[in-house]
């Protein structure tokens, strides 16, 4: 009877420590989390139809692209829609963007602070554009924890509200050129992508807020197909992102990245 | 010219048939510009400027295109205005016509166009083709094209080699043509360009352009050395400028402008040069300051400052732009001329007998795009 409890108990040790070990093995680090935000937001080739709806109190402006990117280096964006910004194009090659404006016909270096300005009238500046880099190369990141979220998400045209487990990840940049000195995340444990995204300054003013409403899965990858961006600096606005239609991986032709394509 | 090109155009249209998938784009838009004038004179004179541009975009192959841009302009008034620019009244007029093929070794547009060098905001030294005065108070589309065969070679991504010439001239004397090259390229942070034109009688410019980042301000310059002929001395121009935009979203911009045209003394200023537009500033030295605040995304105001330095007249430029519906956007603008008597900005009635430079000018601009 002495050695079946002791045989019993020993074993029960025994599964006691391998739960705990295996749940020690499971939980991911903050670099962890953030490996797999990159894998997923990070891409050889894409290419993507966008719409951004900007919201001014009660007023709306919709603006149409196409978007093509080769790596964290390459962008090249044309604006479809409104006629106002038809033709208006960017191009982003590492830290440096141009852009064509129609109206005066000429290409203009976007250099400088001059990033800082707003892109199209957005609550998107030229350097959120230009942000391309995997996260893990210009910050550190460290898990807060854990949080159930409830956010807005977008399912088959509805707006419904849902409650998400989530990690919550700080990072906080370990190289000079970033947009953001500091940054929160809430990142969905389903498909690591971030819901919820808090964009700070040095001197820990919050300057934006970002939310992801929809998130397809395309392949084997997460992307998040609409996003809204408040800028807190300004008063009663946001811009919705929303992608119509993305292609990754593709074959993208050649002379795409080139200033000779902007004035085309 | 420009005859010769429609002619051209429209034979072309007759002898080729068009491919199924040629793609034809119309846009443009239609502008309506309330101006009140209030003259040096103490005059009060209302115009109102309707202009509906039209630009046709017609994709004949998949490597050629023909571009049109046939505008009208309406003007009423309250009396005559000796409108020194004007003469596209009450006609049609083509300010871009022109065909782009894009071979694999370069772009070739032949017919009317516009060629925009250089990276000065408010004074582009280099720009010998099209000109332009006062950019940031005058809507830069409105700026005529130039009847020019140019050949764009594309040497990398940032980099290419440009020639042009003008084609306003016959055939026989093209020699008098002014015709030009420029080189373009990217190292580090900074766009770089070079350029040569011939200005004809012996005559020619070197350029210099660039455009960059230094200690997290944009910064941009341009030079130019001009011999207009083999008999008159050489003259320089040239521009320093930056711009910063603080994380409230102010955005400041500075240009300083060398005129080797101009000139220091206001006596010896050149008024008749002026008025038949050979040249575009009166004095050497210019300083210009501007200041730019998006509201909201749909409003910005602006507020901009042109100073001769050489006999203190100035111009003070305050805007107010907001996209009042998708396509259509309202302008509130005015124009404050300012300095002592005589000066650029300020003439006496001797160099100016109209009244009309040195006007305060408030604008009213309605632009719907379509």
């Amino acid at each position: 009877m002495k050695y079946k409890f002791f045989i019993i108990a020993l074993i029960s040790c025994f599964l006691v420590a391998a739960v705990v070990m295996g749940t020690q093995a499971l939980k991911l680090s903050g670099i962890d989390i953030i490996e797999q935000v990159d894998k997923n937001l990070t891409f050889s080739t894409a290419y993507f139809e966008a719409k951004m709806v900007i919201y001014i109190g009660d007023e709306a402006r919709e603006k149409r692209m196409e978007m093509y990117s080769e790596g964290s280096e390459k962008g090249f964006a044309e604006f479809t829609y409104p006629a106002r910004d038809k033709g208006v194009k960017y191009l982003r090659l590492g830290d440096q963007m141009w852009m064509y404006l129609p109206s005066v016909e000429k290409v203009i270096k976007i250099a400088g602070h001059m990033l800082r300005q707003s892109m199209m009238g957005s609550d998107y500046s030229y350097e959120d554009a230009l942000e391309s880099r995997k996260l893990l190369e210009k910050y550190n990141a460290h898990l807060k924890g854990e949080e159930s979220l409830t956010v807005t998400q977008t399912k088959g045209g509805k707006e419904v509200k849902e409650s998400r487990a989530t990690y919550v990840v700080g990072l906080v940049a370990k190289v000079k050129e970033v947009t953001y000195y500091k940054r929160m995340l809430w990142v969905d444990k389903e498909t690591f992508i971030p819901l919820k995204e808090e964009l700070y300054a040095k001197s820990g003013k919050l300057l934006k807020i970002s939310e992801t409403e929809t998130i397809e899965k395309f392949g084997d990858r997460f992307y998040p197909t609409k996003s809204v961006l408040k800028n807190l600096l300004r008063k009663d606005s946001r811009t919705e992102f929303i992608i119509t239609k993305a292609q990754f991986d593709i074959k993208i032709p050649a002379g795409t990245f080139t200033q000779r394509n902007l004035t085309k | 010219m420009i005859k010769k090109f429609l002619i051209l155009f429209f034979l072309f249209c007759a002898v080729i048939p068009f491919p199924a998938s040629a793609e034809l784009e119309l846009g443009g838009y239609y502008k309506n510009d309330i101006y009140l004038l209030f003259t040096r004179k103490g005059k009060g004179i209302a115009a109102d400027v309707n202009k509906l541009k039209l630009q046709i975009d017609y994709q004949l192959l998949e490597n050629a295109e023909i571009y049109f841009s046939p505008y009208y302009v309406f003007l009423a008034k309250t009396e005559e205005i000796p409108l020194l620019d004007v003469t596209d009244l009450d006609k049609v007029t083509f300010d871009r016509a022109y065909v782009k093929v894009a071979f694999p070794f370069a772009d070739v547009t032949a017919g009317r166009q516009r060629v925009a060098w250089g990276t000065g905001y408010v004074f582009n030294p280099t720009d010998i083709f099209n000109p332009f005065a006062l950019t940031f108070a005058v809507a830069d589309e409105d700026r005529p094209g130039i009847d020019a065969v140019r050949a764009n070679f594309p040497l990398g991504p940032l980099s290419r080699f440009e020639a042009i010439l003008l084609t306003d001239n016959e055939f026989s004397s093209l020699n008098k043509s002014k015709k030009g090259f420029k080189g373009k390229t990217n190292i580090g942070m900074y766009d770089l360009s070079l350029s040569y034109v011939a200005l004809g009688d012996e005559g020619f410019q070197f350029g210099f352009d660039t455009a960059g980042e230094l200690l997290g301000l944009g910064v941009r310059a341009e030079a130019a050395i001009i011999n207009e002929n083999a008999d008159e001395d050489y003259s320089s121009k040239a521009i320093l400028g930056w711009n910063y935009t603080f994380e409230n979203g102010i955005g400041i911009d500075m240009e300083y402008f060398y005129n080797g045209e101009g000139q220091r003394d206001k006596s010896k200023y050149d008024w008749s040069g002026l008025f038949a537009g050979k040249i575009y500033q009166l004095g050497t030295d210019y300083l210009f300051f501007g200041l730019n605040k998006l509201l909201d995304e749909i409003t910005t105001v602006s507020l901009s400052f042109l100073w001769n330095m050489n006999d203190s007249g100035f111009i003070v430029y305050p805007a107010f732009s907001r996209n009042i519906f998708e396509n259509v956007d309202l302008n509130l603008e005015a124009l404050i001329a300012g300095g002592d008597s005589g000066s650029e900005y300020k003439p006496s009635d001797a160099e100016d007998p109209s009244g009309l430079l040195g006007s305060n000018t408030l604008y009213i601009k309605f632009k719907c795009s379509f």
